[in-house]
């Protein structure tokens, strides 16, 4: 028997008593009479519930279970509850006595939580009660353990009996059947307990089984040998007999039996053990088949899958092989192309030599064909090249930032001689909202529309051809535009059907036409241009009457800034004469865009002009020469020196009315350009030149440049400002925002160099506290450049949004540095005179400049000598070592020879020198061999000068 | 402070000699290998290099090459980092890249471009705490 109990205390007198109540023999509580000490118990103290706990779970292990804890409430560490908890986890049998010594309201808490079997005992507590519980506690324990034992040999039992394979009776001695299991009922083909109803002789027929049973109830003598034999082994197996199922079929089964005799020998019960002897042989055949015919599917779908495979795998070779093809063609087209044209620009710069000679009639006609045919030749290749480098994918953008006003006055010209030469008018409409100043590729634009407007020349007999240029969305202040070119004409039109073939490659709408002539790759590349700039192009167009065709492209471009205009309007009032529509509207445009609100555009012979006082007068060359006279000797009346300017075709000689010119001051050229046009109305002075002059001085003096470096990497700093000592300026590095903000408040900056990702406060946001700054603390035309690390297209608008004028990308290029503050501290022309002055100009006529060695080395007369006469051994040296790498060719050595000769000689500020030996080293780099080598003498020229100089100094 | 100054060519060598005597001891080098003999014997001497100028273009062995090796025999003889030498590399403008990847990777602790100047000089002393402001 289990005497086990555990008792839980933090107080050691209470736990004193516990092994008083169970364990000892002393008298301590002598008068109670009630207190029975009949038993003794294993009694387990602990002081604390952890203590407890690992006891029990030692315990657990090594198969010794308590019975009983009597668990204190109230305990520091764990509670009574948690300890209680612990304990059942190990243990759920064992009994638990919560011991409380006040009325505890959490009782029913405790009951839930603990779920079975609690009991609770108030202190002070009754000996001898509680040493009755415990004994009641231990002894229901056991009595539980017994059962629960019982239950679980019954169980094992159960299962085992049930999932035995052989179907199993239990019988008595009638023939009664007291439990089957599930392979019997399977068996039989009875369901439930259909089958403990039945007798067993209902089953199991034959002289055998009635033998036994006669023999088991009522004790008779058998001579059944087999029962016999069972009746005194108590046990029989491999009977072959028959059972009848449910349904009446005899199945033959394998029949062993086992007898159960009781405590007195009596035979109690029977059991039957019986195996089905039935060939499976439908089963089987049928899963035969069914595996036959699985393997069979399996195979034909492993048969599919490959073939798939291999025709994928086929199919994939075909499309890379088609594809490299196709590929490798354009290819071979776009360099073959590129093969032709180099010895045709042989022949066309032969003939135009040719041209120049003495020649008769006959043969200036000759080469004036050759020139043609090849010039068309020319065309035609480059076109095809073009294509097939669309092709094989080898053409990119080159996208860059150009104004488009300007970029169109540059190539319109050419073609308007051409519609000029046809009789055709030309006009090209730049609304006045479209922005100056755009980004995209310019060569591939002005190609594009140097096609349409030359296929809209050649298919236009009469009429016009205009080019306007448009702004579709009428949005201000954005970063990215599209713009619409329209090329209209009035020429022969292209029929609907025919349209949509248009930008396919070799197609010609106009097959039949006499005008046919070209690749007619033209509009297919064009298409191809757009598609690339991310834009579309459509034609509108009716048989006979005309073509539009609309060129749609995105660019990103820099806000409009009208103050950047150099023109003021003032007391300017301008008329403009001419018969022309679209002329009218391109100076509305014009006058518009430059903010001239003071004019008047006529149409011609539509007179009376309001007001007078014109200062500034346009008429068109085309209008009726009878007419002008008048006007202009009107308008002479009112204002004596009114500026009279003619538009003219251009390329057309103006002389073939003279009357015209004397009259005029000035021609401005159709089709109208911008500059041009402002230019003609300028006054004499050039006020605008003489200040950018001025502005050029004041920052020449670079010394009191103050450039503010933002950077928080070190090395970068040192790049930075390593590659600005170069320009001798005052270079200050801080490497957060903040510096920034505290620097300019103190210090006036030119430029600010501003690391995008900074510690505190990132570039936006110093930029933006800069450009916002309404107490003027900080000067907010400092200029902006971001240094920055996403060399990602976007984000350059990123950093102009935020303010900044500009930006670089990581890593800093000597390059960029010198593009950024050329743009921004050294005007343009300033850079130039610069890069004369360090190319040789002036310096490059004294041989070595001493004062600057002084300068620059911080040393004086003696150390220039010194310098000078180890600068003039060693070139002795090394040109001996240029001539001899002259002599084998040694390009790589060259180089190096004339890198070293470039360092020394700049070193002693021989800039002659320097300029020879860098460009000897720079053609060695190319590997312009015979260009080196070509400079080699120059090079000793120029030592010889320096020691001539030098002799003459001393 | 105790330098070395390394260049095939001799007008730089003696510049930077000059500008480098005013603080203490200069020697010069016209070539990698004689680079590292200084190097070696200076360290033998217990007298080793605070600063070396090493010039990054050079017939035979590079700059670059030197500095590797330099750094090399530091690394095995175990020069804590504090008494490294520090190195300035000097190069003309065109090998810029090339100094960038010797700064980053090699572990030199400047450069300096050509052609030299005094102010540059100084700037990078005192940028290596080599003189004082």
């Amino acid at each position: 028997m289990n005497k086990n109990i555990i008792a839980i205390d933090d107080d050691q007198n209470i736990l004193d008593l516990f092994r008083f109540i169970f364990i000892d023999d002393s008298n301590f509580y002598e008068e109670d009479t009630s207190f029975y000490k009949g038993e003794k118990f294993n009694l387990y103290l602990a002081q604390e519930g952890k203590k407890a706990f690992n006891e029990v779970k030692e315990s657990f292990d090594n198969e010794k279970y308590y019975t009983t804890a009597f668990v204190d409430m109230r305990m520091p560490g764990w509670d009574g509850l948690k300890t209680a908890k612990k304990i059942r986890k190990i243990d759920d049998r064992i009994y638990i006595v919560i011991v409380t010594g006040y009325e505890s309201s959490s009782i029913d808490t405790i009951q839930k939580e603990l779920e079975h079997d609690v009991f609770f005992v108030k202190k002070p507590f009754n000996q001898a009660a509680l040493y009755q519980m415990g004994r009641n506690l231990k002894n229901s324990w056991n009595r539980d353990e017994k059962l629960r034992r019982t239950t679980i040999s019954r169980d094992y039992f159960d299962n085992v009996f049930q999932t035995i394979h052989d179907s199993l009776f239990v019988i008595d001695t009638k023939g009664k059947i007291e439990m089957t299991n599930q392979s019997a009922e399977e068996l039989l083909g009875y369901e439930g307990d259909k089958l403990n109803k039945l007798n067993f002789l209902s089953i199991a027929e034959g002289p055998f089984f009635t033998s036994l049973f006669e023999a088991l109830s009522e004790g008779a003598e058998i001579e059944d040998e087999t029962v016999n034999i069972l009746l005194d082994s108590g046990y029989i197996s491999d009977l072959k007999t028959h059972f009848t199922n449910s349904e009446g079929e005899q199945i033959p089964v394998d029949f062993s039996c086992t007898l159960m005799r009781n405590e007195e020998g009596e035979i109690v019960n029977l059991i039957a053990q019986a195996s089905d002897l039935r060939p499976d042989l439908k089963q089987q055949k049928q899963l035969k088949q069914i595996r036959e015919e699985r393997d069979k599917s399996y195979k034909e779908l492993q048969q599919a899958n490959q073939k798939l495979k291999e025709t994928i795998e086929r199919a994939n070779r075909l499309a890379l092989k088609a594809e490299k093809a196709s590929i490798a063609k354009s290819r071979f087209l776009a360099n073959m192309s590129h093969e032709i044209r180099t010895p045709m620009n042989g022949v066309l710069g032969m003939t135009n030599l040719l041209e120049k000679t003495e020649l008769n009639k006959k043969q200036q006609n000759y080469i004036g064909t050759i020139k043609n045919s090849a010039e068309s030749l020319l065309n035609i290749i480059n076109e095809i090249l073009d294509y097939s480098k669309i092709e094989s994918n080898q053409m990119e953008l080159d996208v860059s930032e150009f104004n488009i006003r300007s970029f169109l006055s540059d190539f319109l010209d050419s073609l308007a001689i051409k519609a000029f030469g046809k009789g055709l008018n030309f006009n090209c409409i730049i609304y006045s909202d479209v922005p100056s100043i755009v980004r995209a590729d310019k060569q591939r634009l002005r190609q594009v529309l140097t096609n349409l407007i030359n296929n809209a020349i050649k298919f236009t007999k009469n009429g016009f051809v205009l080019v306007e240029v448009e702004k579709p969305d009428k949005k201000e202040d954005q970063e990215q535009t599209y713009l619409d070119f329209s090329v209209i004409d009035t020429g022969i039109g292209i029929a609907k059907e025919k349209q949509s073939e248009l930008f396919n490659a070799f197609s010609q709408a106009n097959k039949k036409e006499e005008n046919r002539s070209g690749t007619g790759l033209g509009l297919a590349i064009s298409k191809n241009l757009i598609d690339m700039m991310e834009g579309s192009i459509s034609v509108d167009s009716e048989l006979g009457k005309g073509s539009k065709f609309k060129v749609t492209i995105p660019f990103s471009y820099t806000k409009f800034d009208k103050k950047s205009l150099s023109f003021t309007p003032a007391g300017k009032k301008i008329l403009v004469l001419t018969k022309n529509k679209h002329l009218r509207k391109t100076f509305q445009e014009y006058f518009a865009y430059f903010g001239i609100e003071n004019s008047i555009i006529k149409e011609f012979g539509n007179m009376a002009i309001e007001g007078k006082q014109i200062t500034d007068l346009f008429i068109d060359s085309e209008n009726d020469s009878a007419n002008i006279k008048p006007i202009i000797e009107e308008l002479e009346q009112d204002n004596k020196s009114i500026n009279k300017i003619l538009l003219s075709k251009v390329g057309s000689a103006v002389s073939n009315n003279v009357k015209f010119d004397s009259k005029f001051d000035k021609i401005l050229t159709k089709p109208i350009k911008s500059d041009a046009l402002i230019e003609k109305l300028e006054t004499r002075s050039k006020i605008s030149k003489e200040s950018s002059k001025e502005t050029q001085t004041k920052i020449k003096d670079q010394k009191g440049i103050n450039i503010l470096v933002a950077e928080d990497d070190k090395i970068n700093q040192k790049v930075i400002t390593h590659m600005l000592d170069e320009y001798n300026m005052n270079v200050t590095v801080v490497d957060n925002g903040l510096g920034v903000l505290e620097e300019i408040k103190s210090e006036n900056y030119s430029l600010i160099f501003m690391d995008i990702r900074m510690p505190e406060m990132d570039g936006f946001e110093v930029t933006e506290k800069i450009r916002s700054d309404e107490s003027s603390e900080y000067s907010s035309d400092i200029i902006i450049v971001a240094l920055t690390a996403h060399a990602m297209d976007g984000y350059e608008e990123k950093c102009l949004a935020a303010g900044m004028d500009d930006y670089i990308s990581k890593p800093v290029s000597l390059e960029d540095l010198k593009k950024v503050l050329n743009k921004y501290i050294f005007t343009e022309s300033k850079i130039e005179q610069d890069k004369q002055n360090e190319e040789g100009t002036q310096k490059s006529e004294i041989p070595v400049d001493f004062e600057a060695i002084k300068q620059r080395v911080g040393g004086g007369e003696e150390l220039v000598n010194q310098l000078i006469n180890a600068y003039l051994d060693q070139s002795e040296e090394l040109i001996d070592n240029l001539t001899q790498a002259a002599k084998n060719e040694n390009i790589e050595k060259i180089t190096d020879v004339a890198h070293t000769l470039k360092g020394a000689s700049a070193n002693i500020e021989a800039q002659p020198l320097k300029e020879i030996s860098k460009k000897i080293e720079e053609k060695g780099k190319d590997k312009k061999l015979e260009d080196a080598l070509g400079l080699i003498p120059e090079l000793r020229n120029k030592l010889d000068k320096l020691r001539e100089y030098i002799g003459k100094q001393a | 402070m105790k330098s070395l100054v390394v260049d095939d060519e001799i007008t730089t060598r003696m510049l930077l000699d000059r500008m480098l005597s005013e603080y203490g001891q200069c020697d010069t080098a016209s070539n990698g290998k004689e680079a590292v003999e200084a190097f070696l014997l200076a360290v033998k001497e217990g007298k080793p290099y605070d600063l070396i100028c090493l010039d990054i273009k050079m017939p035979e062995s590079t700059g670059d090459e030197v500095l590797e090796e330099i750094r090399k025999i530091e690394e095995n003889i175990g020069v804590s980092e504090q008494n490294k030498a520090k190195i300035i590399m000097a190069t003309s403008v065109n090998d810029e890249e090339m100094v960038l990847n010797t700064v980053v990777n090699l572990g030199c602790n400047s450069y300096i471009l050509k052609p030299i100047t005094k102010n540059k000089v100084v700037k990078n002393l005192k940028e290596l705490d080599l003189i004082q402001e």
